[in-house]
């Protein structure tokens, strides 16, 4: 039997993904706002894509975003570790079960939680710790990659 | 024990560059497409008689496309039509009836039925074999070097301007758990057809055996089918084929089951595994499958393929390693070269991980910093589901280095010292060594391998 949680058609599917996306996007707006941070969405980085890298004192920190199946993002986050300094799994406010608590744990990644207040766009669940796993190429890669996007609109 | 025969499937024009050069001498005989010697015949003739030095060849009649609908063998165009794509009409005009007007006029996928007529038969198998032996030879004639030949063969008195296939295959159709009642048959007596055909050109005949993995596992069918084509064809050589079989991903099970077809068909004449990776390679090699005279592979995602093309989907940088056998993500490959301590230095890389020429070429000084150039990708944006999206596509380099590596690390296994006891040790090793970084869905083929391949006996 699908777990209720699973989307069971395409159309379902869809809208989770359509929500995703709208996640990604005003989170990728509201960082835009801050100066003195670069961000940029949908990086490829070592063939998959994290869904929002953003550079902050000196640190990468890569956000991958899900609404609800989170045993998917992990599996997505936790190749992200290879390039980031920091990794993070965003989902909308909702309680956690114990499993995913020591999943996070166990595999070095934070939560965070989207938020619609302010001007920073998460509440901070759980903190990541630095990844022991990057590799300094690709930690590079991804850099550059968020350096060469185009500025905010206010400030290009 | 003669050596195994490597042999290598030509994909693309883009790929000369792997067969030819440093690289001729790596491998022994050429699979070439009907398809694609429809398509370019002048360009495949030009590459076999004189860039390959005469690399002996042969060519797969592809004559099981014709059983899947039009669906299979259909483009859309611009314009939105449904047309059959152009190397597959040429070689629908070649093989003739009954697949020029069922399959080539009314759309339709070619039945068992169609070939139950002997001379309708006859005929079809004449013109495959004909194709076969005949067109690249038709294409030097046409050619502009045609003169040059011809003034050659006049001083040495000999043919120099023709070239014949290593063998003929005879036609044959996919054989899948539901329909190997119906076309088996049509297979064994297209088999024997061909003998007359291939006698009339005077180059041996291979049978072709292609199969789902169904067939593979199921002990009944796969009696069926040994007891049918070794009691009823004589071919010089069998060449296999089961249905995306990917030897990193099959079951013991199914390994064994691989092991047992292969000894089975060899009863009657030599086998030549298709698709084959590296534990064709072990099984041929340690003697645990005399029968097994040749592995294929392709250049790149060579190892297995599937009946029906899935289409192209996305490339990814990919990187073969050595000790697993197998082809990893790139970010796998870090992963695993991290572990086995490859970046430490270029000693420790070309000890731990590789020294093939390529690796060799390329890490020099600071492996971290190079092995990059396995994996570099460049960002290309496409529209999906209304929303842009951002995906990598290995640059040509990154392809170029990546081949480069594949092909030399695939020598090696064709033709490095081998023995069943260290080999057993090393997949082991590899195995335990690199299940904790990449899972054991990457790295516990290595133990099934190993498993198999003394269960199997040597």
């Amino acid at each position: 039997m699908k777990s209720s949680r699973t989307p069971s058609s395409k159309a379902q599917r869809d809208s989770l993904l359509k929500r995703e996306a709208d996640l990604v996007q005003g989170a990728f707006e509201r960082i835009r706002g801050w100066s003195e941070i670069r961000v940029a969405k949908e990086v490829p980085s070592l063939g998959r894509c994290v869904d929002l890298v953003y550079l902050e004192r000196g640190f990468v920190v890569a956000v991958e975003f899900k609404m609800n199946d989170w045993r998917r993002a992990l599996r997505q986050a936790r190749d992200h570790r290879l390039a980031a300094d920091y990794v993070y799994v965003c989902m909308p406010v909702r309680e956690i079960p114990q499993a995913m608590w020591m999943a996070l744990a166990q595999e070095g990644i934070g939560l965070l939680f989207y938020s619609n207040e302010g001007d920073w766009p998460f509440s901070m669940a759980l903190k990541a710790p630095q990844s022991s796993e990057t590799w300094k190429v690709a930690r590079a890669w991804l850099r550059d990659y968020v350096k060469a996007q185009r500025l905010p609109a206010s400030q290009s | 024990m003669s050596p195994l025969q490597h042999l290598v499937r030509y994909g693309i024009p883009a790929e000369h560059k792997y067969l030819l050069g440093e690289f001729l001498d790596t491998y022994d005989l050429l699979m070439l497409n009907a398809t694609a010697v429809a398509y370019m015949p002048a360009a495949i003739a030009s590459l076999i008689t004189q860039k390959a030095s005469r690399k002996p060849y042969f060519i797969d009649p592809q004559t099981h496309i014709f059983q899947h609908g039009a669906g299979a063998i259909e483009t859309t165009t611009d314009k939105g039509k449904s047309t059959i794509k152009r190397s597959i009409k040429l070689i629908v005009e070649a093989y003739g009836e009954p697949i020029k007007s069922r399959v080539g006029q009314k759309r339709l996928a070619i039945l068992p039925a169609d070939f139950r007529d002997l001379k309708v038969r006859a005929g079809f198998c004449e013109r495959v074999i004909r194709f076969q032996a005949e067109a690249l030879n038709d294409a030097l004639k046409r050619s502009d070097a045609a003169k040059y030949y011809r003034f050659l063969e006049r001083k040495k008195g000999t043919e120099v301007g023709s070239i014949s296939p290593r063998y003929v295959v005879a036609p044959y159709f996919f054989l899948s758990h539901n329909t190997l009642a119906d076309w088996l048959e049509i297979n064994i007596a297209c088999a024997g057809a061909s003998i007359r055909a291939a006698s009339k050109w005077k180059i041996p005949l291979a049978v072709q055996v292609v199969l789902s993995r169904e067939v593979l596992t199921n002990q009944n069918l796969r009696e069926t089918l040994k007891t049918q084509y070794t009691s009823r064809t004589r071919p010089e050589v069998f060449l296999v084929w089961v249905d995306a079989f990917s030897e990193q991903k099959a079951s013991e099970d199914e390994l064994v089951a691989l092991v047992d077809l292969f000894r089975g068909l060899g009863k009657t004449a030599p086998v030549i595994n298709l698709y084959g990776g590296f534990f064709s390679i072990a099984a041929a090699r340690l003697g645990v499958v005399e029968e097994l005279v040749g592995v294929t592979h392709g250049l790149e995602y060579g190892e297995d393929r599937p009946i029906l093309p899935v289409g192209g989907g996305i490339p990814t940088a990919k990187f073969y390693l050595p000790v697993l056998h197998a082809r990893l993500a790139f970010r796998d490959a870090v992963r695993a070269v991290r572990r086995l301590n490859g970046f430490k230095s270029a000693e420790d890389f070309h000890e731990k991980v590789c020294d093939c020429r390529e690796c060799r070429r390329v890490i020099v000084k600071d492996p971290e910093t190079e092995f990059a150039q396995y994996g570099e990708t460049r960002p290309i944006a496409f529209s999906r589901r209304g929303a842009t999206v951002v995906r990598e596509f290995p640059l040509p380099e990154t392809r170029d280095r990546s081949v480069r590596h594949y092909m030399w690390s695939k020598d090696r296994e064709y033709r490095a010292h081998i023995s069943q006891e260290a080999l057993l040790r090393e997949l082991k090793r590899a195995s335990s060594d690199l299940g904790g970084v990449l899972g054991l869905d990457s790295t516990k083929h290595c133990e099934i391998w190993a498993r198999v391949l003394s269960r199997s006996g040597g």
